[in-house]
């Protein structure tokens, strides 16, 4: 025979045991199937805005919207960039011109080359097409970008650039 | 032009499975038995390491790259392959008996798991070529060194300041292959690699799962939780860097290790650690190092458990595991050697123990506090292992827990050395990507310990509730 203390002591047990094993791992299943589903979810409405995009009549313009909150700079890109330049990018550090864009030049456009720069590309020839430049100084930095054989430019103000290619890049 | 591109593509990504497949299939005992589609993933792993080999090879006998230089030596030593695994294949080892839940008609469950996997591989491919290169690192080292070996022809630094010549080549070898097999460089059709490794490694890692003893719905449940747990996996296998590859050909050395720990007879998967530990070494910098604490770990569970058998096994061990570590490690130490590419010391410094306080503190918070990259998985992992801590003595659990916990330790010891000041910076920099090498064998722990305190329907049939790390086991078959 139990004494009160033995019985609720070896109930507090077998509740405590059949808590942790039980409703405890069913609550931490929860908590993962919770976080599991958020990001499916999360993924499924990217995959739908990959889809629309990809499906838009202008895919350029609707990738451009998706990652520029400048409304300016995507007006301003749609305006003058022509229709064949489909592919851009933007650019978060001065690795891409530098490594990517010109490599066989060697070329240091120092460390100011931030955000707020296109490089746009024919998507069937996947050449090089403009430049878009949207920081200040970021021109004067690069006596490359400066060469009129190799780049035609034209001002929108502010240190805001758009150089078309006409020259021989890779 | 459209659909020539498309052609060079599938032809440029398909010898790397065809280079690796005749090896996957004639490894030491079995591994020819298990499941096709197991067999072609194992290969396109495998064919990484070929193709980009047989490409370092070149340029150690100063040969321009071109697509017949590299695929001719390709095809020929896959022909090689083919011909020792069809003569072979008569002694082969006898069928292992299959379990009864794979001869077990497929549930909605499993069905519904399976779906959700197949959807996350498809959001991989279309977040991974809806893009063209845009991450910085892969831009900047990976993308960039792959682009300059394609234009030169060769393994090259020259003119090219600021990079790490020691950095280890896989990735931007394999790029360099697609561009040249382009014929131009394409970086959003190139990354197309990317995801192709998450698939193969998805499916190596089921089958592991099994081996390890875990039902198909459970093991279903693993696979589907490593690509969830956080957005970091599939993520990575998006963006061309060398982090996603590295976690893939260690976690795949990981597993095949543990599996073989449990059967010591298993020399095909000992082979198969050993070729995911030597593509580790030469994915990444850091790869030597894990492979170190891999190695380790399974030395000591030898050491205590089975001294016996390790010192009545050690050339057969040695052998299986270690010669395809040397293939991984020495050709790209001697091409090193030759062309003075030394390993500068931009890593280490003297030891900072004033750092370790904020070390652990910034750590934690990447790991527990990150939802969007981690989820709960570290979580998970810590009230897991409380709640099982009873059981933690037994090797299954101990071993693979101690190859996280020591890989962490690896983290905090590196960031105590590094020169950087700004450690937190640096921490916050690089953490996600290290704790993403060591995520395939974590929500194997996870796995293991939901079986330990789950019902027992979750283990394999044909499994002992409480079998022993060195039990033998019984190999699944047509999973």
């Amino acid at each position: 025979m139990l004494t009160w203390w033995e019985h609720l002591t070896s109930s507090w047990g077998y509740w405590r045991q059949k808590w942790l094993h039980g409703r405890f791992l069913v609550l931490l299943a929860c908590v993962v199937a919770l976080q599991v589903l958020g990001l499916l979810g999360v993924q499924v409405a990217r995959l739908t805005q990959i889809v629309q995009t990809v499906l838009s009549p202008d895919y350029s313009y609707a990738l451009m919207r998706e990652q520029y909150a400048d409304m300016e700079f995507v007006d301003i890109c749609q305006r003058v960039l022509p229709e064949e330049t489909r592919l851009l990018h933007l650019i978060e550090y001065d690795d891409y011109v530098k490594y990517h864009l010109f490599p066989r030049y060697n070329v240091s456009l120092g460390p100011q080359w931030r955000k707020d720069t296109l490089i746009a590309r024919d998507i069937k020839q996947h050449a090089v097409t403009h430049v878009v430049i949207w920081e200040p100084g970021i021109l004067e930095q690069s006596e490359l970008l400066q060469n009129e054989q190799l780049f035609e430019r034209t001002d929108y103000g502010k240190g805001r650039w758009i150089l078309r290619v006409t020259g021989s890049l890779p | 032009m459209g659909a020539l591109i498309l052609v060079r593509l599938i032809l440029a990504v398909s010898l790397l499975p065809i280079a690796g497949y005749p090896w996957a299939t004639w490894l030491p005992g079995h591994a020819g038995d298990w499941p096709r589609s197991v067999r072609w993933s194992l290969g396109y792993l495998i064919g990484w390491g070929v193709v980009t080999l047989i490409m370092l090879s070149l340029a150690l006998l100063q040969i321009k790259f071109s697509v017949s230089a590299v695929a001719a030596p390709t095809l020929l030593l896959a022909s090689l392959g083919w011909i020792g695994e069809r003569f072979s294949r008569g002694r082969a080892a006898p069928k292992a008996i299959a379990s009864q839940t794979d001869a077990a008609p497929w549930r909605w469950p499993e069905k519904s798991l399976l779906a959700v996997l197949i959807f996350q591989i498809g959001f991989s491919f279309a977040e991974a070529l809806y893009l063209p290169l845009h991450s910085s690192d892969a831009i900047r080292t990976w993308g960039y060194y792959g682009m300059a070996f394609h234009y030169r022809g060769a393994i090259s630094f020259e003119n090219m300041p600021g990079v790490h010549t020691y950095y280890p080549l896989l990735v931007p070898l394999a790029i360099a292959w697609v561009y040249l097999a382009l014929g131009v460089v394409n970086d959003g059709l190139m990354k197309v690699l990317f995801p192709l490794l998450l698939a193969a490694f998805l499916r190596l890692y089921y089958h592991f799962s099994r081996q390890l003893g875990a039902s198909r719905l459970v093991a279903l449940l693993g696979t589907v939780y490593l690509t969830t747990a956080g957005g970091m996996l599939l993520r990575q296998s998006t963006l061309a860097m060398a982090d996603m590859p590295l976690t893939v050909f260690y976690g795949l050395a990981s597993l095949a290790l543990l599996a073989w720990m449990r059967d010591l007879n298993s020399t095909h998967l000992l082979a198969v650690a050993g070729i995911g530990a030597g593509l580790t070494i030469w994915t990444k910098y850091e790869g030597l190092a894990h492979v170190v604490i891999l190695t380790g770990v399974a030395g000591l569970y030898l050491w205590l458990n089975r001294r016996r058998a390790l010192m009545t096994r050690w050339p057969k061990i040695a052998l299986a595991y270690g010669l395809p570590i040397l293939v991984g490690y020495v050709p790209w130490f001697v091409f090193r050697q030759l062309n003075n590419l030394s390993v500068d010391n931009e890593h280490v410094n003297l030891m900072r123990p004033d750092r370790l306080g904020t070390i652990l503190i910034t750590m934690g918070s990447a790991m527990f506090l990150d939802i969007v990259r981690w989820g709960v998985v570290w979580l998970l992992l810590v009230i897991l292992l409380i709640m099982s801590w009873r059981r933690l003595r037994q090797p299954r659990l101990l071993y693979p827990s101690l190859l996280i916990v020591a890989n962490l330790a690896f983290y905090v010891a590196a960031y105590l050395v590094t020169r950087h000041d700004e450690i937190v910076n640096q921490i916050n920099d690089t953490i996600h990507r290290l704790l993403l090498h060591i995520l395939p064998v974590t929500v194997l722990v996870i796995t293991r310990l939901i079986l330990e305190l789950g019902p027992s329907g979750f283990h394999n049939d044909g499994q002992q509730r409480d079998h022993d790390l060195n039990a033998p086991s019984v190999t699944p078959q047509g999973t």
